[in-house]
Parts: structure tokens; C-alpha cells; sequence
């Protein structure tokens, strides 16, 4: 009897783990959650992804990790957590340039390699300079310049066809111009860079460049936006102020590899939806020059696809250089 | 002179071998670096610089072939060990393979202690081989898994 | 400048309440047990604690995150003295004279030179990040593309000081580096090269398991043919300098002192660099450079302080215009974030106590860590008594799990596997690894900021307008010119002797 017993114990304690092992879902998550940033760390990216894992963190009780893996235009960063375990475990920040990298030849990645689980913020863009730059006071003289030096003015992005890249384009079709683009990794290299002299102008997000402004260094020109930002850059004029008909910006996502559960997808997308409500993280967002603006996971995957139209249209006639 | 020097690879001259194994590597970088654009339409392509620096490795492969077969000659018997040594050597690296091919489906413990008890045995009683074997996989665990929470693989029964 | 101390005399008092002395020795703690461990650095480090600090203060979470920055970099040196491995790109230097310095029994002085001139580099650069703060930083801003690229160029060009005897498998040793830091997404377009079809490959290997693999694993393979006479050091097992080190040893510190903290300013280098200037600078002053390499104290001083004196360097453009400077102080940007705070010039203003806080917790950690160390040097030393036999076999299971760590795959174990075998071949036949892995950690940035440079400029112009680059790449061409010549001078003596 004892015997038996005995087998019968250890047999309980080999077989107790496989019992759990059954529902991943309700188990999830197991162990931390990494979020992979595509861009270097201080970008918009970056800061939108670790805000939003306190927020992650606090709604899941786990562990949220963000890990920047840059290059490639967002390709590096993405084609990794594409090819990460589909469990749920790693989560990718998707920003806009997603729906570009096949159009351009720069990836093979397509937003169907992800299952969406929910879109965060609108992410516009600004012309910045240097401060001290007196050849440009302003938008106007920003365009004369350009105008009458082709191809001279040299204005950085943070990677050949990134969204900043794309908005520099348009600007370039719109007022007839042409720019010397010059590709960074992610957005902070090329402010930096700005800072110093080593080139013109940036068109990033004005939330990268505020640092710059505070410290004097820099001055926003414009913002690419339809209206006017309330907060920290109130008053600096749109281009279409300007009778400058550009009107871009980028948008940041979160994803997972496209097979994992559906029942992970879904605790994510409620854990996201309740991080993204939270007035830290409205605050933090608009504060560095961006828009909260969240989708669900259905929303998001719809505006997605959208997107991808949009900008294959838009590409397809665009000469980028 | 022992009779191991009979064993003709030994007279093999390393450097030459290595030299040429390295030459080739870089004129397979070279020919694959045409696939890649000198210049593309974002000016300097991504072919500039494997061009220039599979060249380079090319000239120094050639050059340190040519030394090593008129200069600094390492034979194979000379430079590298033989006998109980080799096995050795060549215990380690297929144990760290083992390592690899098992580790996913045994999970760490069972793969890290069987690595280290092979490595063990050949300067400790069994005994004591495993039992070292035993004490050290569980601390690098407890280290890197509990402390670190890094995602080290576990078999179903979680180690 | 009298603004600044008091400042930093109010920064002292907030640094020194108990609370905030037990939170740096934590981050101490931390971060000297990562740079002990291979594949996890102080950035990932800082990274996983960042949820811990939440609940902290914000000034006291900072000065924790701080703490394992510049304690990973004490921690590094260990591993590099004892058992020839680097954790990070920052110590392969050190292995050149510490591991040499350990196999006659001398590890105790290498580890305490290395305490000390991390000490001073640390203390040295808080005072020039306390009073030179906001002055020095448009310098960093000066460097640009173009700069950088030829900054980089003369770091490129010290490697041939490291060639060992013979240079032509020097340059088989750098040709190496560059070949493999080809691998993966290039840095402007993002095409994929040498990928071979394999995921892992497309971000490029990490150096951190090439490292492990060329250094670490290769040193095991070296030690596991014999066991019973592998890796023995002579018995001495003194920790004092020589009276005739004493001075080159100090001199070297101060040297290193400097070089770090302005390296430490310039966006885009990494800790590797200034502690490769160092080594070269040290080597070419010194009256006897024909012994670097076999085990002089100020081999690794010099490096030791310099990048330990960087981190004080690389925290001015981060409070004074927000630029992360490497990956580590980018992650404690992120952290600055979590507690509300934008790094930049207006936290000078909106929160002083944290950032005169930090400055000053700086001291009280550099303080802590020595304190820490010396003791600590010598029983770390006696690790070296270890029998090989054991102490092999437990290095190479804590490296396999580091290259593990990197990816998060046991294809990192693979990829260092496979270079720990070429290393083994390579050692076997002579060849240099260090320039190879320094020249990886190099060739990266420099293929970018080349290609940056030649495109803001629309060719090569650049390289030549700017002052700054035309100096260095300058000297580049004079450090190598007189290089070259002390190698031939080398090996036309070595050869009359040695030879027929």
C-alpha cells in the first residue's frame, strides 16, 4: 500500500506541471513580456513604447520589457519580432513605416505578418533648424532657399524610407524643391547631428526635437499637421498656413507575430486599451508633441490596411532619392 | 621523433591551409558583394564597403598564404595537439553541440548537467563529477532564470 | 563655477541620506555581479531594474540606475584578468597585460590598478561633469559625420599597435573583424548581406558572443587539452607594484582620466574606444612598449580608467541637451522619462536635487566600489587558484548561457561555438584576436558615419573641410606610419636573434 502510495506520489508530481500546462491563455503571461522597439532609444517610438509598458505592466501583473533594436528603417526591429515565438510574449511597437518597407523594397514585411492589437498615437511631423540658422526665419525662407540652391539643403530623417524620409519628399514635390536626404538611425542621431551644424534640417516629430528647443539650440519652423498643437508648440504656424498642402505624419501600433492565440490577443488588446487610457499616458503623449489616438484591435487592423492603400498610392508616384 | 609523426597530416603546413581557406572565404565575399549595388538611388550603396574590404581581405589572405609556405611554416603536428589532447579538445566542442541539439526538448538542467559531467569525468571520480555537475547547473539557473529572469529553456516539468 | 558647488554641496547632502547610500550600493552591487557575468551587461541591467525603481523616489531610483552603469564597468575587468574573457567590448584591452599579469601570479595588481584608476576616472569625470557640464557641450555637438568617421579611423589605425609580432597576421586578424561585422541589415539602406538566409543573421552577430567565442571559448579549448597544467599561475600571488611600475602606472591613470571624459562626450562612440586610445596612447609613451602585452601594470590602468572615466563624460549631453551617447544612457533616459522627468537643460531648472543629486551619488558610489574592491581584488585573485579543472568547465556553461542571454536562442551558443573553434585555430597559428573584435566593434559605426559624411557633403570633400578630421585622420596616418616602423625595427631584432 505504501508502495503504491508512494508511486502514486511521485507520479502526481510529474504529472501536476502538464495539468497547468493546458491553458496558456489564462496562464498568460508566463514570464516577462519584451516589447520590441525597431528605432534607438530616446526617438517618439521609443517613448511611447516605455510609457505604455508601466501601463502594460500594470495591467497584465507581469513583467514588460522594451528592448530597442534598430536599423533598416524599422526593418531589423520588426523582421525580428515577426520571427519571435508567437506566444504573446514579445510585442512589437509598429510604426507607420510598416506598411511601407515592401513598396519600397527595403523588407519583405507586410502588416499581415502581424495580428494588430491595438493603434496608440497619431505622430506628426515638424521642420525644424538650428536656432542660430539665420538663412531660415521662417517657412518661406526655408522654401527660397531651397529653390534657389537645389539639391544643397541637407535634411536628415531617421532612415531612408522612413515616414520622416517620406514627409521630406512630399514637402520637396510640394514646393518644387529638392533636398540632399541624409538617413540616420532613428530620430535622435539626426537631431543631434542638427545640433551641431553637420546638416540643415530635420522633419521629425517635434517631440524629438524639444529637448533641442529648450536648450535653445533649435527652433520648429512648421509643423505637417491640419491644425495647430495645443500644448507645447501652440504656436508654431501649420505649412498649410503657409498655403503649403502637406499634411503627414506617422502613427504608432503594437503587434504581436501573427499566430499567436487569439485569447493572448485579446488579453493584450484589454490590457493595451487600459494602459493607453491612462491620463499619465495622455499627458506624457501630449506633452512631447503627439496625439493619443486609440483604435481597438478590429479598428486598428482596418486603418492598417488603409494605410498600406495610402501610401502605396502615394510611393508609387513619389522619386525618392 | 615519435611514431605519431609517421601520420602524414601532421607534416600539413596549418598556416598554408588556413590561408587559402581564409583567400577563398574572401573572394566568395567579393563575388557576392556584386549582388549588392556599388551606388543606388540613395547615393553610396550598400556594395561600397564589402567591396573594398573583401579586396583588402583577399591581398592579406594571398600574402599570409605565401609567407606561410616560404616563412613562418606551422605544421599541423607542430602546431596543433594529438593523441589524448585532441580528444580532449574535440570532447569539449561536441559536447557543446550535444548541448545545443538536446537543450529544447531535455531544458537547461538536464542538458547543462550532462555537458559538465562529461567535462567532469575526465579529472573527477563519477561521484564527484556529477555531483559538481548537479550544484553548478543549479546555481547558473537559479542565477540567469530566477535573478535575471532570462528565458532559458525548460523541459514540461519547468527546469 | 562657485554656483556649481553649491550645487553640488546641496547634491551631497541629498546623496548621502542613508536611504539613498544603500540604493547605490545596490546599484553598485548589480552592476559589478553583471560585468562579471558575460551577456549581460550593465544595459540590460539597467533595463530590467527600471521596474524595481518605480516605487522608489525618483532621485533614488536614478542613483541606483546609475550605480550599475559605472559598477558594470569595475565588474568587467574581472573576468577579462582572470580567466582571459571580456563581458563587454569596454574590457577586451584589459585582457592584453591583465590575463598576462594573472598567469605570473600578479592578477591582485592588476585588479587593484584597475580599482584604483576606475576610481579616479570616475571621480576625475563627476568634477569635470559637475563644474565643465554645460561648456563642454557643444564640443561634443562639433562631431559630426564626418568627425566621427575619422575619429574612428584613428582608433582603427591603433589597432596595428595590437598586431603582435607578425603584421601581416595582424591584418588577417582585422580583415576578420571587418568580414564579420559585414554581416546582417546594412546601416543605411537596410539591405540584408551575408545573411545566408538565416533570421538570427539579419541584425548582425553580437559582439558580445564573438567575444565570448574568440576569447572565452577559445582560452577553454586551449585549457581543456591539458587540464592539469592548463591556466596555472605561477605562485607569487603578489598584489604590489614594482617601484619602477609605480610611475608610468599613475601617469597612465591620469592619461586615462582625460581621454575617457572627452570620448565620453561624443555622441555615437561606444566605451571600446577610448579604452583602445588608451592602450595605444600608453603603448607609444611608454620607454619599454615592446612589453606591452606580456603583463604591465599601466596596460591596464590606462583603459581601466578611461572607460570607467567615459560614463562621467557621456552624462553631460544627456542632462544638457537630452542625446543619449550610448546604449546605456539611453536606457536611463528612459528611465528619467518613467519618473517624469525630460533629460535636457530645463532639468537643471525644474529639477535640480535630482540632477545635483545623481552627480553627487556619483562620488559616493566611485567611493563604495573602491572600498569594495580592493579588498575584493585580492580574493577574486585567489579565484585564480581555482584548479582549472573546475573552473573551466563552470566558465564555459556561464558563457554558453550569456550568449544565450543575447538573442534569447541557443543560436548564439552556435555562433559561439563556431567562433570559439576559429579562435582556437587562430591562437594555435599566432594570430592576434583582439584587433579582430575591436575591429568588429568599430567597422559599424564607421561604414555609417563614411556614408553619412559622403552624402551630406556629396563626396568625400568633408573629410578635409572640417579641422577636426583632417587633424585626426593626420594622425591616424602618423600612428601607423610609426607604428609600422617600430614593428619592422621589432621583428628585424627579434629575427637576428631568433633566427639562424
Amino acid at each position: 500500500m505504501k508502495r503504491v502510495f508512494s508511486i502514486f506520489l511521485v507520479l502526481s508530481l510529474f504529472l501536476a506541471p502538464l495539468a497547468f500546462a493546458e491553458d496558456a491563455a489564462a496562464k498568460f503571461p508566463e514570464r516577462e513580456i519584451r516589447i520590441i522597439v525597431p528605432y534607438d532609444a530616446g526617438g517618439a517610438s521609443d517613448m511611447t513604447s516605455r510609457i505604455i509598458a508601466t501601463g502594460l505592466e500594470a495591467a497584465l501583473k507581469g513583467t514588460v520589457l522594451v528592448e530597442n533594436r534598430s536599423g533598416g528603417s524599422g526593418s531589423v526591429g520588426m523582421t525580428y519580432a515577426r520571427e519571435s515565438a508567437a506566444d504573446g510574449h514579445t510585442i512589437c511597437y509598429i510604426p507607420v513605416e510598416l506598411v511601407m518597407q515592401k513598396i519600397l523594397g527595403i523588407s519583405d514585411l507586410v502588416p499581415e505578418d502581424f495580428a494588430f492589437i491595438g493603434r496608440l498615437t497619431e505622430v506628426p511631423a515638424a521642420l525644424t533648424v538650428k536656432s542660430d540658422d539665420d538663412r531660415f526665419n521662417s517657412v518661406d525662407d526655408f522654401i527660397k532657399y531651397a529653390q534657389a540652391n537645389p539639391g544643397k539643403v541637407t535634411v536628415g530623417n531617421s532612415g531612408t524610407g522612413s515616414i520622416w524620409h517620406i514627409a521630406a519628399t512630399r514637402l520637396e514635390e510640394e514646393t518644387q524643391t529638392q533636398f540632399n536626404h541624409i538617413p540616420y538611425d532613428g530620430a535622435a542621431p539626426a537631431v543631434t547631428s542638427l545640433m551641431g551644424g553637420h546638416i540643415d534640417a530635420v522633419t521629425v516629430n517635434p517631440g524629438e526635437v524639444l529637448a533641442g528647443v529648450e536648450a535653445g539650440k533649435l527652433k520648429v519652423l512648421a509643423l505637417m499637421t491640419e491644425e495647430r498643437d495645443t500644448v507645447s508648440f501652440a504656436d508654431i504656424p501649420t505649412l498649410k498656413e503657409s498655403g503649403i498642402d502637406v499634411v503627414i505624419g506617422g502613427w504608432g501600433a503594437m503587434g504581436v507575430p501573427k499566430d499567436t492565440p487569439q485569447a493572448v490577443v485579446d488579453k493584450l488588446s484589454a490590457a493595451l486599451e487600459q494602459a493607453a487610457s491612462t491620463e499619465e499616458f495622455k499627458k506624457f503623449i501630449a506633452e512631447r508633441g503627439m496625439i493619443v489616438h486609440y483604435m481597438d484591435a478590429a479598428s486598428a487592423t482596418e486603418f492598417i490596411d488603409e494605410q498600406a492603400v495610402f501610401f502605396n498610392d502615394m510611393l508609387s508616384n513619389m522619386d525618392l532619392d | 621523433m615519435t611514431n605519431q609523426n609517421n601520420n602524414p597530416i601532421r607534416k600539413w603546413n596549418a598556416g598554408a591551409i588556413v590561408g587559402v581557406l581564409f583567400t577563398s572565404c574572401s573572394v566568395y565575399y567579393f563575388v557576392k558583394s556584386f549582388e549588392y549595388p556599388y551606388r543606388n538611388r540613395f547615393g553610396v550603396g550598400p556594395g561600397l564597403f564589402p567591396r573594398w574590404v573583401s579586396l583588402l581581405a583577399i591581398v592579406a589572405g594571398v600574402v599570409y598564404t605565401l609567407v606561410s609556405i616560404f616563412k613562418d611554416k606551422f605544421t599541423v603536428g607542430d602546431t596543433f595537439p594529438h593523441g589524448k589532447e585532441l580528444l580532449n579538445v574535440l570532447t569539449t566542442i561536441l559536447a557543446i553541440l550535444v548541448f545545443v541539439l538536446i537543450v529544447k526538448q531535455t531544458g537547461f538542467l538536464v542538458a547543462s548537467v550532462l555537458l559538465l559531467f562529461v567535462l567532469f569525468i575526465r579529472s573527477y571520480p563519477v561521484w564527484k563529477a556529477l555531483l559538481y555537475a548537479i550544484i553548478v547547473s543549479a546555481i547558473v539557473f537559479a542565477i540567469f532564470k530566477i535573478g535575471f529572469s532570462v528565458p532559458i529553456p525548460v523541459n514540461r516539468w519547468g527546469f | 563655477m562657485v554656483e556649481a558647488f553649491s550645487s553640488l554641496y546641496e547634491g551631497i547632502l541629498i546623496a548621502i541620506t542613508p536611504e539613498n547610500i544603500l540604493y547605490c550600493f545596490i546599484g553598485c552591487m548589480v552592476g559589478m555581479l553583471v560585468g562579471v557575468l558575460p551577456g549581460i551587461g550593465p544595459s540590460e541591467a539597467t533595463a530590467l531594474l527600471i521596474p524595481l525603481s518605480y516605487g522608489l523616489d525618483s532621485v533614488t531610483a536614478i542613483i541606483m540606475l546609475c550605480g550599475i552603469y559605472y559598477g558594470g564597468m569595475y565588474g568587467g575587468t574581472i573576468t577579462s584578468v582572470l580567466i582571459n574573457t571580456p563581458g563587454e567590448a569596454a574590457s577586451v584591452i584589459t585582457c592584453l597585460d591583465g590575463y598576462p599579469l594573472a598567469m605570473q601570479g600578479r592578477a591582485g595588481v592588476a585588479l587593484k590598478v584597475a580599482a584604483v584608476g576606475s576610481f579616479v576616472g570616475g571621480i576625475s569625470s563627476t568634477f569635470g561633469l559637475a563644474l565643465l557640464g554645460p561648456a563642454v557641450a557643444d564640443f561634443a555637438l562639433s562631431f559630426g559625420p564626418s568627425e566621427l568617421f575619422a575619429l574612428l579611423v584613428f582608433g582603427m589605425s591603433t589597432v596595428i599597435g595590437l598586431m603582435g609580432k607578425s603584421l601581416i597576421r595582424g591584418l588577417i586578424a582585422v580583415c576578420i573583424g571587418l568580414s564579420l561585422a559585414l554581416v546582417g541589415m546594412d546601416p543605411i539602406s537596410g539591405t540584408i548581406r551575408y545573411g545566408f538566409g538565416i533570421r538570427e543573421l539579419v541584425s548582425g552577430l553580437d559582439v558580445v558572443t564573438l567575444s565570448m567565442g574568440l576569447f572565452g571559448l577559445s582560452e577553454i579549448l586551449v585549457g581543456m587539452e591539458n587540464l592539469s597544467v592548463a591556466g596555472k599561475a605561477t605562485a607569487i600571488n603578489s598584489s604590489k607594484l614594482l617601484p619602477e611600475e609605480v610611475r608610468p602606472t599613475v601617469m597612465s591613470i591620469i592619461r586615462g582620466s582625460f581621454l575617457g571624459f572627452f570620448m565620453g562626450l561624443i555622441p555615437g562612440t561606444s566605451s571600446a574606444v577610448p579604452a583602445l586610445i588608451s592602450y595605444s596612447m600608453e603603448k607609444n609613451l611608454s620607454k619599454h612598449p615592446e612589453k606591452f602585452g606580456t603583463g604591465v601594470p599601466e596596460g591596464v590602468a590606462g583603459p581601466e580608467t578611461a572607460n570607467n572615466s567615459y560614463v562621467g563624460g557621456a552624462m553631460i549631453p544627456l542632462f544638457t541637451l537630452g542625446i543619449p551617447c550610448s546604449p546605456t544612457i539611453a536606457i536611463l533616459m528612459g528611465a528619467f522619462m518613467m519618473h517624469g522627468m525630460t533629460p535636457g537643460p530645463t532639468l537643471f531648472i525644474t529639477n535640480p536635487d535630482v540632477i545635483w543629486g545623481t552627480i553627487a551619488s556619483m562620488f559616493v558610489g566611485n567611493i563604495i566600489l573602491l572600498i569594495l574592491n580592493l579588498p575584493l581584488a585580492g580574493m577574486w585573485a585567489k579565484l585564480a587558484d581555482v584548479p582549472s579543472k573546475l573552473l573551466y568547465p563552470v566558465v564555459l556553461i556561464v558563457a554558453m548561457m550569456g550568449a544565450y542571454t543575447v538573442d534569447n536562442s541557443v543560436f548564439g551558443i552556435v555562433v559561439m561555438l563556431i567562433s570559439g573553434v576559429i579562435g582556437y585555430v587562430l591562437k594555435k597559428l599566432d594570430i592576434p584576436l583582439a584587433p579582430t573584435i575591436l575591429v568588429f566593434v568599430l567597422a559599424d559605426m564607421m561604414e555609417q558615419n563614411l556614408l553619412q559624411s559622403l552624402k551630406i557633403n556629396s563626396g568625400i570633400g568633408g573629410l578635409f573641410k572640417s579641422t577636426t578630421a583632417l587633424v585626426l585622420l593626420i594622425a591616424s596616418v602618423v600612428v601607423i606610419t610609426f607604428s609600422l616602423i617600430a614593428e619592422l625595427k621589432n621583428k628585424k631584432s627579434a629575427l637576428l636573434t631568433h633566427d639562424e
